[in-house]
């Protein structure tokens, strides 16, 4: 089964994947030592409505003291109101990194607006209930942004853009400073 | 002092006898009130400390939504979840249970994995909070009938015995 970057970063700062057996007392509290420094975090931002230049989203996150935050999946879901205009180039919804400027996940050159490509993808879907209203959603998967402890993310939407109350979920991996002062990190 | 011989006996013994790593589903069912939020509490394993890897939820649509006459099932529930032991919720804010949720409804076939890591320590009670209000309307004169909605939890992962 293939990982994710998701699932690699687990067995990476858990080290669970040597198979490595602590039989004295005294190591017993090791054998999970580093377990206890990551731990998985979704951070939300939600949406009434989005249409080119009205209705962004800022949100400021800040972790728990010590921890960071490594961004690896990004989800963005968004209602059909029965009025909205399906864009003809994706995304709907724009994900900016205030004051962070990530390079692209295809080693292109930096993108100083610190924009999350998600039209680059990984998947698209839309889901259609009887009615046929339908809950849109697209993804982008295997990402790896070191956010740090503090992050504002500013959702608007994409030119020719409109979505009606959504979200996006940002998934990624805590890490605490312990486990990033091991050196364990990549 | 052991010889090589002994301690390779006694490691093959330990992963034999899954005394020091074992599969683990921590499974709830629980029923989300109709225009309601609550939190409850579930004690995980006195087993060892619990390695969640990730999790399968799935959830019933019961509740509906009329607009100008097209009725659509929903479920409007939206989930949170704690550690008691490290007073730390899994995300900021409670999350849509269909946007985290895996396919298939509660007592059917089992399929699907998100993937989640955390710890939860020896004896830790995981923090369940749901919220089933009834969301704002979307469209001027959307109706929402809210009902009772069953969820079905599975965390899988790994208990450790032998750890602190």
């Amino acid at each position: 089964m293939l990982k994710t970057y998701n699932e690699a970063l687990f067995e990476r700062f858990t080290g669970l994947n040597r198979n490595s057996v602590i039989l004295g007392a005294k190591q017993r509290n090791q054998i999970l030592s580093r377990c206890k420094n990551v731990r998985s975090r979704d951070y939300i931002v939600l949406f009434d409505s989005l249409s080119v230049g009205a209705g962004a989203v800022r949100r400021s996150f800040t972790t728990a003291a010590n921890w960071h935050f490594i961004l690896t999946n990004i989800s963005c879901f968004w209602h059909d109101d029965g009025a909205a205009i399906a864009p003809d180039k994706y995304p709907i919804a724009r994900i900016n990194f205030v004051n962070f400027a990530p390079s692209s996940p295809f080693g292109t050159e930096v993108n100083k607006m610190g924009k999350v490509e998600t039209a680059l993808v990984f998947g698209r879907e839309a889901f259609q209930d009887k009615s046929g209203n339908q809950l849109h959603f697209e993804e982008a998967a295997n990402l790896y942004y070191n956010l740090g402890q503090r992050f504002d993310v500013l959702v608007d939407a994409e030119e020719n853009g409109q979505a009606a109350r959504g979200g996006v979920i940002l998934q990624g991996i805590e890490v605490s400073n312990e486990a990033l002062k091991s050196g364990e990190v990549f | 002092m052991a010889n090589a011989a002994q301690i390779n006996a006694e490691l093959a013994e330990l992963k034999h006898t899954q005394a020091y790593k074992k599969t683990f589903d921590f499974t709830r069912s629980f029923v989300a009130k109709a225009n309601a939020a609550d939190t409850f509490a579930v004690p995980i394993t006195n087993e060892g400390p619990f390695l969640c890897t990730g999790y399968n939820i799935r959830y019933t649509k019961n509740s509906t939504m009329d607009r100008s006459g097209n009725v659509t099932e929903l479920c409007a529930t939206k989930l949170k979840f704690k550690s008691q032991a490290d007073n730390s919720a899994q995300s900021n804010d409670y999350i849509p249970v269909q946007l985290i949720a895996t396919p298939g409804e509660p007592d059917g076939s089992r399929y699907g994995f998100r993937p989640f890591l955390h710890l939860y320590p020896k004896g830790d009670v995981l923090l369940i909070e749901y919220d089933n209000r009834q969301p704002q309307a979307l469209v001027p004169g959307d109706t929402y009938t809210m009902q009772d909605e069953e969820i079905q939890i599975c965390f899988t992962g790994y208990i450790f015995p032998m750890a602190d």
